[in-house]
């Protein structure tokens, strides 16, 4: 079988590599390579991800050299399931930083862009943003509609852009 | 310093209040955990995250710190004496500045920390303390907070 490897799936420095068959039509490889591309990418995420909240989980009672309790299991669970509803392939992964009451903060921080969801409970979410156009003066308090979230992190490569942009 | 034993609610919280025992000059520190590291988004450079600067949840609750001078006055060295397990660092406040930007100081001494203090927003329109910091109020703390015990390549303020 002859490999081809495809070097043009790059994203934040990552490449991924295809093998194909040689009588695998051009359309067919390039699919494959995209579906390849995507899910690696999603699985990395998923690591990313998963291996936080798997040190999460190990935290003891005051680990912030305070009081703080470990994160509970049920925002925890509740905080994944929302990050699979409103996250999609191009979303980058993001920091998640516990709360001293079992709570947990979900944020992405790109250039002059801030994206904090704080998971108070299940349920119970203050989700807050700031970019250079918009100055938020209170957090919005979300149940388990997150739409608006959706919305905010779609716009977070095309804002990170924006701002290359600008700088460049 | 006097040990002032504060007020708690039916749960055990300090039910929040400002004690004049703070002077105005006094240094509040507030330990960084490794937990409160994030990307910045920049390259190389690393944040403090905003829960940081963020109170227990729910009525009466506060943002832990320990009063410097209290550590000070039981012979105890401060930056030793906070650089516990997992801590990476620390900020301190001035009171006189937390108390101008509107928040509440006060002793919470604990068993384990009887330096330990806690600091309280409250909100204006409504004049009662909750147990959060609005995104203003979370600015507020990360501009006022200066390095206690610096963390190298970490940006204090985004």
């Amino acid at each position: 079988m002859e490999e081809v490897v495809i070097m043009n799936y790059d994203y934040i420095g990552s490449t991924t590599t295809v093998s194909f068959s040689s009588s695998e039509n051009a359309e067919s490889q390039e699919q494959r390579g995209i579906d390849v591309y995507l899910s690696t990418r999603l699985e990395e995420w998923r690591d990313c991800v998963d291996r936080r909240v798997r040190e999460l989980l190990l935290l003891k009672q005051g680990w912030d050299g305070y009081q703080a309790e470990p994160v509970n299991m049920w925002t925890i669970n509740f905080a994944l399931n929302m990050l699979r509803s409103v996250c999609n392939q191009d979303t980058p992964a993001p920091s998640i930083v516990p709360g001293v009451k079992g709570d947990l903060q979900i944020e992405w921080h790109i250039g002059d862009v801030d994206l904090e969801l704080h998971v108070i409970a299940p349920n119970n979410v203050e989700a807050w943003r700031e970019t250079p156009d918009e100055k938020m003066d209170d957090d919005i308090a979300l149940t388990n509609n997150f739409k608006i979230v959706e919305q905010w992190i779609e716009q977070l490569p095309e804002l990170a852009c924006a701002q290359e942009t600008t700088a460049a | 310093m006097p040990k002032r034993l504060p007020l708690r609610d039916p749960q055990g919280n300090v039910i929040a209040y400002d004690d004049t025992d703070i002077l105005d000059d006094d240094i509040l520190i507030r330990r960084i955990s490794s937990q409160h590291i994030v990307p910045s988004g920049q390259p190389n450079i690393q944040r403090i995250a905003s829960m940081l600067y963020q109170p227990s949840p729910g009525p009466n609750g506060g943002m832990s710190i320990d009063i410097e001078r209290s550590i000070v006055d039981d012979d105890l060295e401060p930056k030793t004496f906070v650089m516990t397990e997992g801590i990476l660092g620390a900020v301190c406040f001035k009171a006189e500045e937390l108390r101008k930007a509107g928040f509440l100081i006060g002793a919470d001494p604990l068993p384990e920390n009887p330096h330990h203090g806690e600091v309280w927003g409250t909100k204006k329109e409504e004049a009662v303390i909750i147990g959060k910091f609005t995104p203003g109020q979370r600015k507020k703390l990360a501009r006022m907070a200066r390095w206690y015990i610096e963390i190298s390549n970490i940006n204090l303020i985004s």
